[in-house]
């Protein structure tokens, strides 16, 4: 690990809920790590536990997928069928040896600017004390 | 043994179904698939313990989905997997013919001792079947048991790097024959995700990254699905344990969403419904 | 070849000062793909668009991003300036530098990089953009309402007054509802039918609005805009075109049977209308009690119609009509008695519910108006009224509250006490909730000024003594027993959802709630919109309430109607789900999971018209674009337009590079 290393989270969010959050936490200005990079989708419902795995071989040290609260949801199911998804994803992760700490679930609603802003620094910070998901990304280099 | 040839050839001479799927010997303590259309071939069928394939797959060909009417000889597992496929709209029931076995136990592949599957199996006597051979079996665990797999709980004992580790030793070894997918009776898709280019979800070549995510992606598309035959085990030339991904997998669905897959045909399959109360302790 | 040009935005200082724009305009440029970068100080100001205008003529860019403020904000703008400048407004996105970037971070290194990187991101997903075009359904311009009670009324009358022609469903022969049956309302005391007749006779004069009384329906197929409903006309065995509404007929019939108008109070002819004021004013034959249809004799009304207007051989006739918006307003029932025998329910005839009472009351009920109390005509001297009768009571029947017994129990205490000055009445209740303009002080005016006693706690149970009824409960204030020898017990049972809801919402395919009534699309933001598109709620068909809200939810109802039709064509954003036939196996994974019922299966057929295969179809209609359906199909035959697969992994791709 490089002094100055610092982790890659790659973040899932959905348009309406979450993305607003972060929206919230922009414009009241709360300060946030930097490590982030969010990509927006329509709802979590869209999020493919695939993406996980996609964002681990891209480089991602972690990946944060945040969506409406139950209940909340612009299309009122979406996040519904999402959450089954997660939960077989996250066992299959866990089975492989994969740290659940590296894939973090949340619901982050439009008016909680604070608790994204929160959301990532804790999830950075944790991330930071883990070090790279080398044993992900270096999987490529090695041969069989 | 007579029961079933007679049922064959009654079935194929009145015509009342224009194929029949079952076993044949294939020396000893072996059986193979055996495909006839002629009635006469009927005594070559066979039924024993060292009837392991799950016969459904060959449901899904195209050309056999193409006759108006097929038998299929089946155990209550190989069942389930008929029962998930009429769930997934693959399979019209008036067009199949099941004919069901009573069946104690098979053995494991390698023919030495009790196929670990049966040990808690709760289909001895086949649900759904258009006839049942084979005298009544009592079952060993009644419907309602929830079963804990050893082999999981284990597996469960090992650190996360133990785990980790034990995959990337047995992923490495995946040469991506994908027989995996070609025996399993539900991996029917036209087009299966690996052979998708734009984007490339899975990496072709046969790398560990490619691997590991190969094995997640199959995993995944199991789950909630997977009727636990056993096959794609069976058959991987490089003998890798993907049962261990599958019950793991089947573990959860019976946990968080009470379900197990192959036994009603109406019910909604569980990655395609939700619950509100669904768990959700994982969620920040 | 892509071009892609890049637009990054200062902000003012809101960008520039933590982030080092000039640089990441810079970076930006050698971009594969890039072909034109450029920082500017606003780029939503009017040279700001005029300069992405521009550069998009100039330099012939096949795609834009616009590093900014959050696409929530301007992507509107921008992508309306790009069309505007000829390119297809979906190869426009939009990188979130200020609300991601600028505002969050406060080092100028760390804000630059991350700013290159979320451009790099964006110019991977134009890359793989399509141009999208935005989807034209064309519409019906009639709307359905179904269930004609002063929700449903309000609703046809403002449809039709906004132009839109209107078929108004009812199941009854007449339209009303429950309003038609009250006596005077709450808080206004103002008589029920004088403020609800004018508009029922407004509904059947006006040339929009075409009534389907003794109707109901019987399908529902097609989707926003476009629906096509079945309605059953039921059998009425009188010509209602005919018809005059003379009443002959019914003066002559020589069958009485209990009227259900009166809530089993008075009496009604086997040919009959509900009330004077009916609309429509054309009585039916009720086939179970009529001579003529039961034993073949009678047969008197056709002899005395003057216009012949009967026909003994009537059939149910189904009939079509195609409309484009529907507005569900079937309302509520009451919970009868005979639910609460601890009351006397279904045992005493001097146990009533508040619906009776109002019948018992009014000046065109059954007693015209002189209150008498059904066993014996005796003027109740002392009367008890009990609330929340089925309601708040979890164990039993219902958790919900029915929300307006309260104030309709204060409002028939005053009813009670004009009619008899010195009589006693006595209310039981859990709490008083009084909640809607004026409504505290009409609850007060009943306690104090018209001398209603409130006793806070429970019945226990309601037997007879004599000639009496006695009333046993609790008054929890001062913890003590009490009992109240009456002559009338009325209860305030409570609203549930209406006989026949849930089939009505299955084929409509909308959904409800665990007690019968309708769901809103969203309990804050969608009050009157079902899950569907196109079908609109309002009254009690949603839950317990009071007319004032019924008449406004069923006007913001009808203008949601007219707003749907008031184009010849609905536009939707083209981000819809589209699937590959080639390789769907139609495992109905997708359809299954669509919150939308956005999917069907379609049959592939071969020329001769055989059926080869099925395969996923979306109806863009419908389709919202929420993608739930993507992740759920193995082979990745359904994807969502603008959110493809591979727009989403070129973003994730884009990391490898950072
Ligand atoms: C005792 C009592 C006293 C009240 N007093 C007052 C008061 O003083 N002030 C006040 O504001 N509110 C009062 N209310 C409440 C008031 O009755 C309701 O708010 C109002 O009637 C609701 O109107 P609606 O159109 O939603 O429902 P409804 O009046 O129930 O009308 C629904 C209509 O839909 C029809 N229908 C049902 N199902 C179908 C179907 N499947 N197909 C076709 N048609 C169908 C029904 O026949 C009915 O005509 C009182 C209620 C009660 C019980
Ligand atoms: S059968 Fe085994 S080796 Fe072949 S692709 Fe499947 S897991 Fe890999
Ligand atoms: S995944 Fe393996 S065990 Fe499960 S159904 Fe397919 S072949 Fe059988
Ligand atoms: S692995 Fe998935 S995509 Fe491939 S055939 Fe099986 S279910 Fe279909
Ligand atoms: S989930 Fe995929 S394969 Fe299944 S029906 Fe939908 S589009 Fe077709
Ligand atoms: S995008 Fe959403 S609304 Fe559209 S078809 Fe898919 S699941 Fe249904």
């Amino acid at each position: 690990m490089s002094e100055n290393w610092e982790p890659k989270i790659v973040t899932f969010v959905c348009n309406w809920c979450t993305y607003a959050g972060a929206d919230l936490a922009g414009t009241s200005r709360f300060k946030y790590s930097p490590n982030i990079r969010i990509i927006k989708t329509p709802c979590s419902g869209r999020i493919d536990p695939m993406f996980i795995v996609a964002a681990f071989e891209k480089g991602a040290d972690a990946v944060l997928i945040s969506g409406c609260h139950p209940g909340d949801c612009h299309y009122n199911e979406g996040n519904y069928n999402a959450r089954r998804k997660f939960i077989m994803m996250r066992r299959l992760l866990s089975e492989l040896g994969i740290d659940n700490e590296r894939v973090i679930f949340a619901w982050c609603s439009a008016s909680e600017g604070i608790k994204f802003a929160r959301l990532v620094n804790e999830v950075s910070e944790k991330i930071k004390e883990l070090g790279p998901f080398d044993e992900y990304h270096n999987l490529d280099q090695e041969e069989r | 043994m007579k029961e079933l040839i007679a049922k064959a050839k009654e079935l194929l001479m009145n015509k009342e179904v224009d194929l029949l799927i079952g076993y044949q010997s294939a020396g000893e303590k072996k059986a193979k698939p055996l495909l006839i259309k002629n009635p006469d071939d009927a005594d070559k069928l066979v039924f024993n313990e060292y009837c392991l394939s799950n016969l459904v797959t060959y449901l899904n060909r195209p050309d056999i989905k193409a006759l108006s009417k097929v038998a299929v000889v089946a155990k209550g597992c190989d069942i389930r997997a008929i029962v998930v496929l009429l769930s997934e709209n693959q399979l019209v029931r008036e067009k199949i013919f099941i004919i069901g076995m009573t069946c104690d136990h098979v053995m494991s592949p390698d023919g030495t001792e009790e196929n670990i599957k049966c040990s808690y199996c709760k289909v001895r006597n086949p649900h759904l079947a258009d006839v049942v051979i084979g005298a009544p079996i009592d079952e060993r665990i009644s419907k309602e048991t929830v079963v804990r797999h050893e082999d999981i709980e284990e597996f469960n004992k090992k650190t996360k790097e133990e785990k980790w580790n034990f995959w990337k030793e047995e992923l490495s070894q995946c040469i991506r024959c994908y027989a995996c997918r070609q025996v399993c009776p539900l991996c029917y898709c036209e087009r299966c995700i690996v052979d998708f280019n734009n984007p490339q979800w899975i990496d072709t070549r046969s790398n560990p990254r490619g691997n590991f995510a190969w094995n997640i992606v199959r995993a995944l598309h199991l789950s909630g699905r997977c009727i636990d035959c056993g096959e794609c085990e069976r058959v991987c030339p490089a003998n890798i344990p993907l049962m261990l991904l599958n019950r793991s997998l089947q573990e959860e669905a019976k946990d968080k969403f009470d379900w197990e897959a192959g036994f009603d045909p109406e019910a909604q399959p569980p990655l395609t419904t939700f619950r509100k109360e669904d768990d959700e302790e994982f969620i920040r | 070849m892509a071009r892609i040009g890049v637009f990054v935005c200062w902000c003012g200082s809101n960008i520039a000062e933590t982030v080092n724009v000039s640089k990441a305009s810079e970076i930006s440029g050698n971009i594969p793909g890039v072909v034109y970068s450029v920082d500017y100080k606003y780029m939503c100001s009017d040279p700001g668009q005029t300069l992405l205008k521009n550069a998009i003529k100039e330099h012939n860019l096949t795609g834009a991003v616009v590093a900014s403020c959050s696409p929530r904000m301007h992507e509107k703008t921008f992508r309306k300036a790009a069309k505007d400048a000829g390119m297809n407004p979906y190869m426009l996105e939009m990188a979130n530098i200020r609300e991601q970037c600028s505002w969050v971070h406060d080092n100028k290194d760390e804000g630059t990089d991350k700013t290159i990187d979320l451009i790099r991101m964006m110019v991977e997903k134009v890359k793989r953009n399509h141009p999208l075009e935005d989807i034209k359904i064309p519409v019906t311009k009639k709307a359905l309402v179904i269930g004609g009670g002063v929700a449903g009324i309000q609703a046809a009358l403002d449809i039709a007054a906004g132009g839109v022609p209107v078929v108004l469903v009812e199941r009854e022969s007449s339209i009303g509802g429950k309003m038609a049956a009250l006596d005077e309302t709450f808080p206004t005391l103002d008589c029920s039918q004088c403020i609800l007749t004018p508009k029922m006779v407004e509904v059947s004069q006006d040339p929009l609005i075409e009534i389907m009384s003794f109707s109901e329906i019987e399908k529902v197929e097609g989707y926003v805009g476009n629906f096509k409903a079945t309605i059953r006309k039921k059998a009425r065995y009188v010509d209602t075109d005919l018809c005059t509404g003379c009443g002959t007929c019914w003066l002559k019939c020589p069958v009485k049977v209990t009227s259900e108008f009166e809530q089993g109070l008075g009496k009604r002819k086997a040919i009959y209308i509900p009330f004077p004021q009916a609309i429509p004013s054309r009585p039916r034959i009720d086939p179970e009690n009529c001579l003529k249809l039961t034993k073949d004799r009678c047969g008197i009304c056709q002899k005395v119609c003057p216009t012949k207007a009967i026909n003994y051989d009537d059939v149910d006739r189904l009939v079509e009509v195609e409309v484009g918006a529907i507005v569900v307003t079937t309302g509520y029932k009451i919970m009868p008695v005979s639910e609460f025998p601890e009351y006397g329910g279904g045992r005493y005839k001097d146990v009533v519910t508040a619906l009776q009472f109002e019948r018992m009351v009014c000046a065109s009920g059954p007693t015209l108006g002189e209150l008498q109390r059904p066993s014996d005509g005796k003027l109740p001297e002392t009367v008890v009224f009990v609330k929340c009768v089925g309601s708040r009571d979890p164990e039993h029947h219902h958790s919900y509250c029915s929300k307006i017994c309260c104030m309709y129990v204060a409002k028939q205490t005053m009813l009670y006490r004009h009619k008899v000055h010195n009589g006693n009445c006595y209310v039981f209740y859990i709490d008083v909730r009084s909640n809607g303009k004026n409504y505290e002080e009409f609850v007060r005016r009943a306690q104090e000024k018209e001398g209603a006693q409130y006793i806070r706690g429970r019945v226990s149970q309601v037997y007879k003594d004599g000639e009496d009824l006695v009333v046993e409960g609790a008054d929890t204030l001062t913890n003590s027993q009490v009992k109240i020898k009456c002559d009338l017990v009325v209860l305030a049972t409570a609203m549930e959802a209406p006989d026949g809801i849930k089939e009505l919402a299955q084929k409509l395919g909308i959904s409800y709630d665990q007690n019968g009534f309708l769901t809103e699309a969203h309990p804050k933001l969608k009050p009157i919109e079902s899950s569907t598109a196109g079908v609109f709620l309002a009254g009690c068909a949603l839950s317990p309430r009071d007319i004032p809200d019924s008449v406004s939810e069923a006007s913001g109802a009808a203008a949601k109607v007219l707003g749907l039709l008031s184009k010849d064509e609905m536009h939707k954003d083209g981000v819809v789900a589209f699937v590959n036939e080639a390789t769907c196996v139609a495992c109905q994974n997708c359809i299954r999971v669509c919150p939308f019922v956005a999917i069907q299966l379609k049959d592939i057929c071969n020329r001769k018209g055989e059926v080869l295969r099925q395969v996923a179809d979306v109806n863009p209609g419908l389709c919202v674009g929420c993608g739930t359906c993507t992740p759920s199909c193995p082979s990745r035959s359904i994807e969502l337009k603008g959110f493809t697969d591979a727009e989403l992994f070129a973003e994730i791709n884009a990391l490898a590079e950072l």
